[in-house]
């Protein structure tokens, strides 16, 4: 259960929407009971969302406030990082990325992504403010920091 | 030179973002090792003061006049708060860091980029590290060296009502300290920039500023600039104590950053105590002020031999008064904490005097120790006059009838008063005041007037200052009596050299 | 038996205060902590702040501190060398030397936060404490034993008074009978570094015991100052039953280094800003000072009044420990009497017939009195002059100024500033003397002859006989 909504949390983005989906899912079922399920899976929710939890419903023998309760807890367990890079990332890109994530690192995270070109290729990293610098410009930088010398050498020729 | 925001990012492997703003306080999240004291760089070129955290956010200082905006990134340095000191400070205008006084601070000297910057943040040293006050420390103010005496490495509290004169008598004391090669600091704290150029260009015009660094912090600059400031006066002054050599420090005015740090402590939440003031007001001066005092030093001279000196550390803190009250929260508090008190009276100003200092209500806890036998004797027959004069002054307001000897303890005291007055402008060096202090009781003004008594003492200080014969004999005279009564036995023997010198 | 060290982590630091997490055993209240990484990094555990949390008291410079750092409980509170080894020296709450000599070894330690056995025997035996300084000895003695407070503002002569008594005390009794502990709590390194010089110049150092936490320390280290002081004198009473002066300059720092610790803590405030647990903080302290039928420790505290508020919370709450009070005052100070003690203001409970005997009574009660009747003159004299009073009122404001006059003295330990000597006066003599006084033998001596004298003898000897009527 859940395992296809949560597939598809790949963004920070996604995971935002996600709760706010699912926050009125909650209000709604709170209000109005199981009754209002259909109609605001159908006007509130996004299409492949709500045929998940459609389909997570079906399968199992549970009530709609308990699951959506239990999808909140699951929820609230991610954590968010930032990747800086220098190209605009497709979804292909992003679920390579969080695949690996998933299985090397740990399944409840979900990426913030920024784009900046100068950094050239590579990327930067920050988590819980700890902030690593892999791009290609530093890679350059750090080069010509250490051979100034030669480089001058060559420009003056 | 200034390392950029990208290298801090990449040297320390931290990030954070400005999470809440109150103005010169923000709260940053991220940045997870970040450490008490040290500091941060904002995005914008900025530069921040971390004073503590919780788990989850950082309360930072910022030491720049620019509203910082939320989600601005911020990077750690690495390094504890430190400014520029060194000689290269001598003649200087310079702000809270150090720094050239008037730039927008980018940069903090650190020891990464400047080997002359120190830490602003120290333990006072314990006793063993310290002497006992022995040497006198000269003003060139008669009623300050004749009457309330202070040691070098003392510690004496300045106080007075607003506009008495504190500020004029402090730079007077500078250029005499500056003049015989002290190194002297003056930290301006929280003054208007008018003030703070009109003491600068004094020092220069005085040609004392080889000998003076000013570090200055104006009413407008950030509340964390102005924090600062004292602790940064105090680490250059022990800059110069380390190598030897005495320092004169100059705190203008500690009522005002008392003021500056309840502002702080209000805004990041800490409870007011009394007066509104957090609880630990007095420890951010008295840990000030305790780094104040006599050192022996221990340091290498140019043989590579040790050598074992003394050094003090004289630190004159001002502190404002309202209608003449004593007994305010921050000025007992300073007075607690100091080896006495100089007092400004706004009455003794407004009756036109300059110094407008009250002897019987100034009080030195130390200065004594250092004098000579000969001014013990002077200063404590001065004082007993002059307290007597006063309770005669008191009596007379009854409209009592005046013995001859009356009229005559009046009449003097009114010309010592005179003698006193005297102005900004004069410097008396010690053996010129214990002369013509001598010269009173030797009956030598007795048939002159008031306005002729001033005249005369002046001419015969400026001679004192100019001629050698006359120097070296004062001099001489001074140095052989043993007490005040020797003194002025010999000079009632002799007076007609004195009035050749001044006809 | 290896207990596991039980291991937190530092999650807040503000000031000197630091909020540490212990997940599972958490250390007891008062436990010595210290950094991972840093044995000579401490904290104490003061109190607890939310779950798994407590707020613990930073030992030193908290500039090397940051989250996440590891922090081990030692499983004790701080404990202080305890032994004759530290008589002659000058030490930190830890018993680290602050006098250039060498480390301080003793065969114990005790803990400075102990808990004080209340079943134990307390001594009432009452008798007179002499100091050789005339107003106290004569208006607000101490009883031995007992504690006695000096209040005043600054700069009006506290630590001046509170000095020349240790001298005078430490000096009379015989060799191994008393040893004194000083505990310099929040004061100037200056005055430490003078005391220190002074004791050792009149010999009576190799007694004493220096505790400092001077001023420029964080309020932490002012703080337990105190208790170590009170700790090394509780093992000379109990352990080797010697009779202890105990001396504290200044109570109200200690009062005032809790308040900083405790607005650092959020901790809501009570009267005057002060920390909720004043009284008990006082209380704790005080009520480790007493004396059993072995030892005695009689206590001198100077207490600063801030802002010359006698009314101040701190200041009215030490007073319920203190048997005699000895108030000092600006106005006695500016008018130029020294020492500058407000006799109306100052008392003792030792000042009753059965402690103090009747004689010593009596004329402490006559000699107020007519002090009380010139303050009631006072008002009339300063309009219309003396000479406007009827002649039993001249007799009465003059004889209370001779008496107040009288009161001046000349200290020892002040020599070195005004010059001069300084004058111990027995107890006996000034009785006689004041009581010369009162009965009027005095009435024709100009005032001004009795300011800054010793004893009355001193006149007897030069030339003014003449002024004494009736044969003496």
């Amino acid at each position: 259960m859940y395992q296809q909504i949560l597939d598809n949390l790949l963004t920070k983005n996604d995971l935002e929407t996600l709760q706010d989906e699912v926050s009125i899912l909650e209000t709604t079922n709170y209000k109005f009971g199981d009754d209002g399920l259909d109609e605001v899976l159908n006007k509130n929710v996004r299409f492949e969302v709500s045929e998940a939890i459609k389909n997570d419903l079906r399968g199992n023998d549970i009530t709609i406030s308990h699951y959506v309760k239990q999808l909140q807890k699951k929820l609230d367990d991610y954590q968010s990082i930032e990747l800086v890079v220098p190209f605009e990332p497709t979804r292909k890109n992003m679920e390579k990325i969080s695949d690996w994530i998933r299985n090397n690192v740990s399944d409840k995270i979900v990426i913030n992504y920024r784009y900046n070109m100068y950094l050239i290729g590579g990327a930067v990293i920050e988590v819980a403010g700890e902030y690593r610098n892999f791009s290609l410009s530093k890679l350059v930088d750090d080069f010509f920091d250490e051979h100034t010398d030669k480089v001058e050498e060559i420009i003056s020729k | 030179m200034m390392k950029d925001f990208n290298y801090y990012l990449d040297k320390t492997g931290e990030i954070g973002y400005v999470e809440k703003n109150l103005k010169s306080l923000v709260y940053l999240k991220g940045l997870p090792e970040i450490k008490p004291n040290e500091v941060v760089l904002f995005e914008n070129g900025y530069v921040g003061l971390v004073l503590g955290f919780d788990e989850k956010l950082i309360e930072t200082l910022v030491l720049g006049s620019v509203d910082v905006g939320l989600g601005t990134k911020v990077a750690r340095t690495g390094q504890e708060i430190s400014a520029r000191v060194g000689d290269e400070l001598l003649g200087r205008l310079v702000n809270s860091l150090g720094l050239t006084y008037g730039e927008e601070i980018k940069q903090v000297p650190t020891s990464e980029n400047n080997s002359n910057s120190k830490v602003l943040e120290i333990r006072p040293a314990g006793i063993d590290k310290r002497k006992d006050i022995d040497t006198p420390f000269i003003t060139g103010v008669s009623t300050v060296d004749l009457l309330i005496s202070l040691g070098k490495g003392q510690r004496e509290l300045v106080i007075g009502d607003r506009k008495t004169g504190k500020t004029d008598f402090l730079r007077q004391v500078v250029f005499s300290q500056a003049s015989q090669g002290v190194v002297c600091i003056y930290c301006a704290i929280a003054k208007s920039r008018f003030d703070i150029n009109k003491t600068y260009d004094y020092f220069k015009e005085k040609k004392i500023d080889k000998n003076v660094i000013t570090v200055a912090s104006s009413s407008s600059d950030p509340s964390g600039l102005i924090y600062l400031a004292p602790y940064t006066a105090m680490t250059v002054a022990e800059h110069f104590r380390d190598q030897g050599r005495d320092t004169l420090l100059v705190l203008d005015d500690l009522t005002a950053h008392a003021k500056c740090y309840r502002e702080i402590s209000l805004l990041a939440g800490r409870f007011p105590g009394r007066s509104s003031y957090p609880g630990d007001i007095f420890y951010i001066h008295s840990k000030l002020l305790e780094r104040a005092g006599n050192f022996r030093v221990i340091k290498k001279n140019e043989k590579g031999e040790v050598e074992n000196k003394e050094a003090a550390i004289t630190c004159l803190p001002v502190a404002e008064m309202t209608m003449g009250d004593l007994s305010g929260y921050i000025q007992t508090n300073l007075m607690s904490m100091t080896d006495g008190h100089i007092f400004f009276d706004i009455d003794l100003f407004n009756k036109g005097m300059r110094p407008p200092i009250n002897s019987y209500l100034s009080v030195t806890r130390v200065g004594r120790q250092a004098q000579s036998t000969l001014l013990k004797s002077l200063s404590s027959e001065l004082t007993s006059f002059l307290v007597k004069n006063r309770e005669l002054k008191d009596f007379m307001q009854f409209g009592a009838e005046l013995t001859e000897e009356t009229k005559r303890t009046l009449d003097m005291g009114e010309k010592i008063e005179g003698f006193l007055n005297q102005g900004y402008d004069l410097m008396v060096p010690l053996n010129a005041n214990i002369l013509v202090i001598g010269l009173f009781w030797a009956k030598y003004f007795k048939s002159m007037g008031v306005d002729e008594v001033k005249q005369v003492t002046r001419q015969f200080i400026d001679f004192y200052l100019k001629n050698e014969n006359v120097r070296g004999r004062v001099d001489n005279m001074v140095s052989s009596s043993a007490d005040f009564e020797q003194l002025v036995n010999k000079l009632m023997e002799d007076q007609s050299w004195v009035s050749t010198v001044i006809k | 038996m290896i207990k596991n060290k039980s291991i937190g982590t530092i999650e807040s630091v503000k000031g000197n205060v630091v909020e540490v997490k212990f997940r599972k055993q958490k250390p007891a209240i008062n436990n010595l902590l210290y950094l991972e990484e840093d044995e000579e990094f401490k904290l104490v555990v003061h109190s607890s702040s939310t779950k798994n949390k407590l707020f613990c008291l930073s030992l030193s410079l908290t500039n090397q501190l940051s989250r996440g750092m590891k922090v081990v409980d030692s499983g004790n509170p701080i404990d202080f060398p305890v032994g004759e080894e530290l008589l002659g020296r000058a030490v930190d709450i830890f018993g680290n030397p602050y006098d250039s000599k060498e480390k301080v070894v003793t065969s114990k330690t005790w803990s400075i936060l102990r808990d004080h056995d209340i079943s134990v025997n307390i001594d009432t035996k009452q008798e007179i404490l002499e100091t050789g300084i005339k107003v106290i000895d004569l208006f607000a003695p101490l009883v031995k034993g007992g504690k006695m407070g000096l209040f005043g503002g600054a700069g009006v002569g506290k630590t001046l008074l509170l000095t020349e008594i240790l001298h005078n005390i430490l000096g009379g009794g015989k060799e191994n009978e008393r040893v004194s502990v000083f505990a310099g709590v929040g004061e100037r390194s200056r005055e430490g570094l003078e005391l220190y010089q002074s004791l050792s110049d009149s010999k009576t150092l190799p007694r004493s015991s220096l505790i400092f936490g001077p001023m420029g320390e964080n309020p932490a280290i002012r703080y337990m100052s105190a208790y170590s002081a009170v700790t090394l004198a509780e093992y000379f009473r109990d352990e080797l039953k010697k009779d202890v002066l105990f001396f504290i300059d200044n109570v109200f720092r200690f009062a005032q280094a809790g308040s900083e610790m405790s607005t650092l803590m959020s901790i809501l405030p009570s009267e005057d800003g002060y920390q909720a647990t004043l009284e008990s903080d006082l209380a704790s302290f005080h009520e480790r000072l007493y004396s059993t039928k072995d030892a005695s420790i009689s206590t001198i505290e100077a207490i600063y009044v801030p802002a010359d508020d006698l009314l101040d919370h701190a200041v009215q709450s030490v007073l319920p420990y203190l048997g005699s009070v000895v108030v000092l005052s600006r106005d006695v100070y500016q008018r130029g009497r020294l020492p500058a003690v407000d006799i109306l203001s100052s008392t003792s409970t030792a000042l009753n017939p059965k402690i103090a005997g009747d004689i010593h009574y009596e004329i402490a009660l006559n000699a107020k009195t007519i002090l009380k009747k010139a303050e009631n003159l006072e008002r009339i004299v300063s309009l219309i002059g003396k000479s406007e009073l009827s002649k039993e009122n001249q007799i009465i404001y003059k004889r209370a100024i001779l008496i107040k006059n009288f009161m001046t003295q000349r200290f020892v330990v002040s020599e070195s500033q005004k010059g001069g000597k300084g004058d111990y006066v027995p107890l006996e003599q000034t009785l006689k003397d004041v009581n010369a006084i009162l009965v009027g033998q005095l009435d024709r001596m100009p005032e001004e002859k009795l300011l800054f004298i010793g004893s009355l003898r001193e006149l007897e000897d030069g030339r003014e006989t003449s002024y004494f009527t009736s044969e003496k």
